[in-house]
């Protein structure tokens, strides 16, 4: 493969703070080394929105997530030779791209004899003991570990269940309780496969508090959220796109917590002075799924020409609203809370879902919310080609956005690795003609009396 | 309906053709018809308060146009094309839709399609991705979720007895299909994949009763008639279904007779029956669970990958070796990931008991099939040991 | 014993006529489009050289894309097998096959002197002689030109996407940013190398590595595959008839296979006729531009 000639440098952080968040990123990778050298357990997991892996790590097991590494992967340019071998090996090249430059390391590091190459990038991952496969949100994130069978022969998967019900369904009498008990019950099967790999027992004093911290920090990260309501923005995608590892991926971690105490400090002096995090904010846009990585200057250039802040992002990357108090109130079980919280995540656009007809409440339903919560101009879609699941509602979102609050859409292909389809000209010329489209919806929600 | 030996198959094949005809027919009789995605939802629910289950499939003769706007490109070709047709009125028959969590592709789109596809009763059945305890209990009562939402279309209970009845009945079609498999164990085979592929999409568009009035008739038919076929390699499918009668012509006018298909339209929805339980709904759930194999499911990996393949994949050595299989194809639907991560481990697993592997990513598109005619002959001329 | 075998590829037509292992003529000849259909006067050409009349042939094997309805042929195999048997027989120690042809690109594999795995992509223009031609239409040079300009280059451009329309654009813009025609050239080359090398790779590519068709004809991107796969390579001194060759070998057997008086049978009913193997909806399905449609066995 050739690489593509996109000549954009590397994105600007806005925030100070988000400049820092490459820390965390370092740190699970190193940690994992470190573990690895220490004869620690480690394991690969998908992100779970902090549903099995604050249980894995409260065993000990020293958690890395080839997802976030498949990014930094790409943001470095470094996907390719990985998606090469993969695509050798006989896997379609349709593939999830994160699964591919998964998939090709893991041949890499077997051949290596499980010693990882020095050249690996930011250090590679480690060797497992055990892979947490997630079913929520996408199936590759479970076949995905299936797979790597063939090169990490005899790690087992475990494989985490999270219902997702319908909109409709989600207000049947009954399916909440449902769905809540059978979450519980998968995460003490989890338990129980952990235990037995490991050897040891659950210690719960120790899961409680992690739960507590997890709790703390996403409470804080959905704040910050909340600060971005402000016009102008007080920090756009861009940083998002930095300062969403800790909550993502260790919002059990203390050093998690105080960073996003820090964030929340400097986005807040931000909002009391006025002061935007780009200059002249003309229009503000939500961003339609993951992002591509090995090109995310993109977004300063149109910040730069058109004025655009991207406000906000996929529903997926965010820490949900807090529980209200009447669901978590007495609750003390971890497993219940952790229970409680995966539900909430994954159904409180519900309503939503079913006011716009735009289900399901994952994905799709919350950008109906989010476009009058930050007051948003646009919408732009950046369909997959290797991620279906993040792309299977994207033109449903677009439409009803346009449809229901006058938001409009625009859109551009693209892939969170594979750099066949992204084409920065003619993204370019796109959001310039649809800056128009922009002014000309505004126009129509003041006519139609909408708040923004 | 009445029945004659010798039509069974014509019969089948004018249903194939026109697949809607008989549900529209009973509807203006003043039934009621659901629609239903994938071999997920318990089609005996739906028989058993008289309402005619109809799979919904997608059409490799038909250009998708309308579902572009909705499902980009790069999505599942098969579900792009079913959702195509839904928004183009072809299943505007339906009284109900019931969607199910299969797959990505089959989730998203049934969510698509409620909201822009109107129907008056609709269902989200969410299908957990493990045959886990807990996984069984919480799709059980899943299933009791979408009872009681047809009871309150319907406005009617489901005795069951009735129910009892329903799944008597979808047995009897099950065994009347497996019967039929049966017939292509000889050399060559009674039934062509040709053949077969208009007989199941048949019994999938018509009552319970008068498909099983139609395997009858098929199996009396083929079981009588001088048997048309001539001997070629057999052939075992595997991967994502196929749903269209020129895709299995092409095949078998390239050296191969279809003997089994492991697919969502072939074995999976047939292969097992529904254990008659004290509550039914415990029969129903293992079933659908546990016992249609489609690799959706994730099941639990064994201390190695060689004994994780055989556990996963021993059914297909069975089936290899009772209808005496020379190659398999490993048909992938561009954009299934569910059957595409499954590639390099189907080859590792049929190679090691000696069965060749054509392996290809297709189109789902008439207009494209011929230029894989050279890659089945070819395929035929290696295990003619060319 | 004469046997012929004819291979009627997208844009050439190969015949070679055989008596048991002695090749007694070849014939190499343009059939684009509108001469499809003289796929007989081409057997006829062949027979002149090779000193025979058209009863003297006892088995004729057709091969390649337009192999459906020669009416004269006795039996049809694909070019995938009859690549494979034409380069064994030329060379045993051949395991993989490269197989650039006009409108598409195989990888075959052999064991034991038989097909043991191919794959093949005949719906994506990048690695065909179809894209080279584009190409060379582009950089204003003749497409037997394009291979050895390119070896002259120091410094191949960067080409980034292997889709004709895209790559034509990206081949004028860097010839507008001065790029020098040569480097263009490398950089085509050697980004085709590359995708045709990560298809092939799928079958595991084992020495002797052939290349075939008429991408073998063309020194540049041989010289870029050979960079990519670091192993000998075997170019046939006439590649393009690998799998006339072939087909005139299985003819052989065949006609073996037979004797005399089922040949004499054969015979009888042979036609002459001119060939209709092209359909219209199959001739335009190979055309669409779609994705790359992949398939490899095993």
């Amino acid at each position: 493969m050739t690489k593509n000639k996109i000549k954009t440098k590397k994105s600007n952080k806005t925030l100070e703070t988000a400049r820092e968040a490459g820390y965390f990123g370092k740190k699970m990778l190193e940690s994992a080394i470190r573990a690895q050298d220490e004869g620690k357990p480690i394991g690969w997991s998908m992100a779970n929105w902090w549903e099995g892996d604050i249980i894995a790590k409260a065993m000990g097991v020293n958690l890395v997530y080839p997802e976030n590494w498949g990014a930094f992967c790409a943001s470095i340019r470094r996907a390719e030779p990985f998606l090469e071998i993969s695509d050798g090996e006989g896997f379609p090249n349709t593939l999830c791209g994160y699964a591919r430059n998964n998939i090709g390391f893991a041949k890499t590091l077997k051949e290596n004899d499980f010693v990882i190459p020095a050249d690996a990038p930011g250090g590679g991952l480690a060797k497992p003991i055990m892979m947490l496969a997630s079913g929520a949100a996408c199936d590759a994130r479970y076949k995905w570990f299936q797979s790597l069978g063939r090169y990490l022969d005899g790690v087992p998967v475990w494989m985490l269940e999270l219902p997702q019900t319908g909109a409709r369904e989600f207000f049947l009498p009954e399916n909440k309780a449902n769905n809540l008990k059978f979450i519980v019950k998968e995460l003490k099967l989890l338990i129980r496969f952990l235990e037995d790999l490991l050897k040891c027992k659950m210690d719960d004093a120790k899961l409680e508090a992690m739960v507590d911290q997890a709790f703390k920090t996403l409470g804080l990260a959905h704040e910050v959220d909340l600060l971005r309501r402000n016009v102008p923005s007080p920090m756009v995608s861009q940083d998002f796109w930095s300062i969403m590892i800790p909550h993502f991926y260790l919002p059990d971690d203390p050093e998690a917590y105080e960073f996003y105490q820090r964030v929340y400090a400097e986005v807040k002096h931000k909002v009391d002075n006025g002061i935007g995090a780009i200059p002249n904010e003309k229009y503000r846009m939500m961003f339609g799924e993951l992002p591509p990585w090995h090109s995310i200057g993109f977004f300063d250039d149109i910040a730069e020409r058109y004025g655009i802040a991207m406000v906000m992002e996929s529903w997926n990357y965010h820490a949900p609203t807090p529980l209200p108090e009447e669901e978590i109130d007495g609750v003390t079980d971890p497993l219940e809370r952790i229970a409680r919280l995966c539900y909430h995540k994954y159904t409180e656009y519900n309503p939503a879902a079913l006011k716009y007809a735009v289900a399901p409440s994952y994905f799709s339903a919350p950008f109906l919310e989010y476009a009058e919560i930050y007051r948003t101009d646009g919408f732009m879609a950046h369909p997959l080609m290797s991620c279906r699941p993040a792309t299977y509602t994207l033109m449903q979102t677009l439409q009803r956005l346009e449809e229901k609050r006058l938001v409009p859409g625009v859109v551009v292909n693209g892939d969170i690795i594979d750099l066949r389809v992204f084409n920065l000209e003619e993204a370019y010329s796109k959001v310039e003609a649809f800056t128009e489209t922009m002014d000309h919806y505004r126009e129509l929600r003041r006519k139609a009396g909408m708040a923004w | 309906m009445e029945e004659q030996n010798n039509t069974g198959l014509r019969r089948a094949a004018e249903i194939y053709r026109h697949r809607g005809l008989r549900a529209r027919q009973l509807k203006e009789e003043g039934k009621k018809i659901f629609g239903y995605f994938c071999c997920y939802p318990p089609i005996e629910l739906l028989t058993a308060l008289d309402i005619t289950p109809i799979r919904v499939l997608g059409n490799m003769d038909e250009p998708v146009t309308e579902a572009d706007d909705y499902l980009p490109p790069v999505m599942c070709i098969f579900c792009r094309s079913a959702f195509d047709l839904g928004m183009k009125a072809q299943y505007n028959y339906f009284d109900g839709f019931v969607g199910a969590h299969a797959c990505d592709g089959a989730e998203r789109t049934s969510f698509i399609w409620q909201n822009y596809i109107h129907s008056p009763c609709n269902f989200q059945l969410d299908v957990p991705h493990t045959a886990h305890g807990p996984a069984l209990t919480f799709f059980k009562e899943q299933i009791a979720l979408f009872q009681k939402t047809l009871e309150t279309f319907c406005g009617t209970q489901i005795h069951p007895d009735d129910l009892r009845q329903a799944i008597a009945l979808h047995n009897r079609q099950r065994a009347l299909v497996r019967e039929l498999y049966g017939l292509r164990k000889p050399n060559p085979p009674l039934v062509s994949g040709t053949e077969m592929l208009q007989v199941l999409i048949a019994v999938m568009s018509i009552p319970v009763t008068e498909g099983n009035d139609l395997l009858q008739a098929v199996i009396n038919e083929v079981t009588t008639r001088a048997n048309p076929h001539a001997p070629k390699h057999r052939l075992l499918i595997w991967g994502s279904l196929i749903d269209h009668a020129a895709f299995t012509e092409l095949i078998e006018s390239s050296g191969f007779n279809i003997v089994v298909e492991d697919t969502a339209i072939g074995t999976r929805p047939f292969w097992h029956d529904i254990e008659m339980t004290a509550d039914p709904l415990d029969g129903i759930s293992d079933h659908y669970l546990n016992e249609v194999l489609c690799p959706r499911t994730f099941r639990e990996t064994g201390p190695s990958y060689q004994a994780d393949s055989d556990a996963r994949f021993n059914y297909l050595k069975e089936f290899a070796k009772h209808w005496n299989v020379d190659g398999v194809f490993a048909n992938i639907i561009r954009n299934c990931d569910i059957h595409g991560y499954e590639v390099p481990v189907i080859k590792d697993y049929l190679n090691a008991i000696g069965l060749p592997v054509l392996v290809i990513e297709q189109d789902y598109s008439t207009a494209a099939l011929e230029p894989l005619r050279t890659r089945f002959e070819a395929f035929a001329e290696s295990i003619d040991g060319y | 014993m004469f046997c012929a075998g004819i291979d009627i590829g997208s844009t050439i037509t190969k015949i070679v006529i055989a008596n048991r292992n002695e090749v007694l003529a070849s014939v190499v000849q343009r059939t684009g489009a509108q001469h499809r259909r003289r796929a007989h006067r081409v057997m006829e050409d062949a027979l002149t050289q090779a000193g025979l009349a058209t009863s003297d042939l006892d088995y004729i094997v057709a091969t390649g894309y337009g192999r459906i309805n020669v009416p004269f042929a006795d039996a049809q195999i694909t070019e995938i097998t009859c690549h494979m048997r034409g380069v064994s027989w030329l060379d045993p120690d051949v395991r993989t096959i490269i197989d650039i042809g006009g409108q598409d690109c195989k990888g075959i594999k052999v064991k034991d002197g038989r097909l043991d795995d191919f794959i093949m992509n005949d719906k994506c223009a990048a690695g065909t002689g179809r894209f080279f031609e584009i190409i060379a239409k582009v950089l204003g040079i003749d497409l037997e030109e394009i291979g050895p300009l390119s070896l002259t280059s120091k410094n191949p451009a960067e080409i980034s996407n292997l889709c004709t329309v895209f790559a034509e654009q990206e081949a004028l813009s860097r010839l507008s940013e001065g790029v020098p025609i040569a480097d263009v050239a490398a950089g085509i080359h050697r980004a085709n190398a590359s995708r045709i090398y990560g298809m092939v790779r799928k079958i595991k590519i084992e020495e002797t590595v052939a290349i075939t068709g008429g991408g073998a004809k063309n020194s540049g991107l041989c010289h870029s595959l050979q960079e990519r796969l670091q192993l000998p390579v075997f170019i046939p001194p006439e590649p393009l008839i690998t799998g006339a060759l072939g087909a005139a070998l299985i003819a052989g057997e065949k006609a073996a296979r037979v004797g005399g008086p089922g040949l004499a049978a054969l015979k009888k009913h042979r036609r002459w006729d001119a060939a209709t193997f092209f359909s219209d909806s199959a001739t335009q399905a190979a055309m669409q531009p779609t994705n790359s449609q992949h398939s490899h066995m095993g």
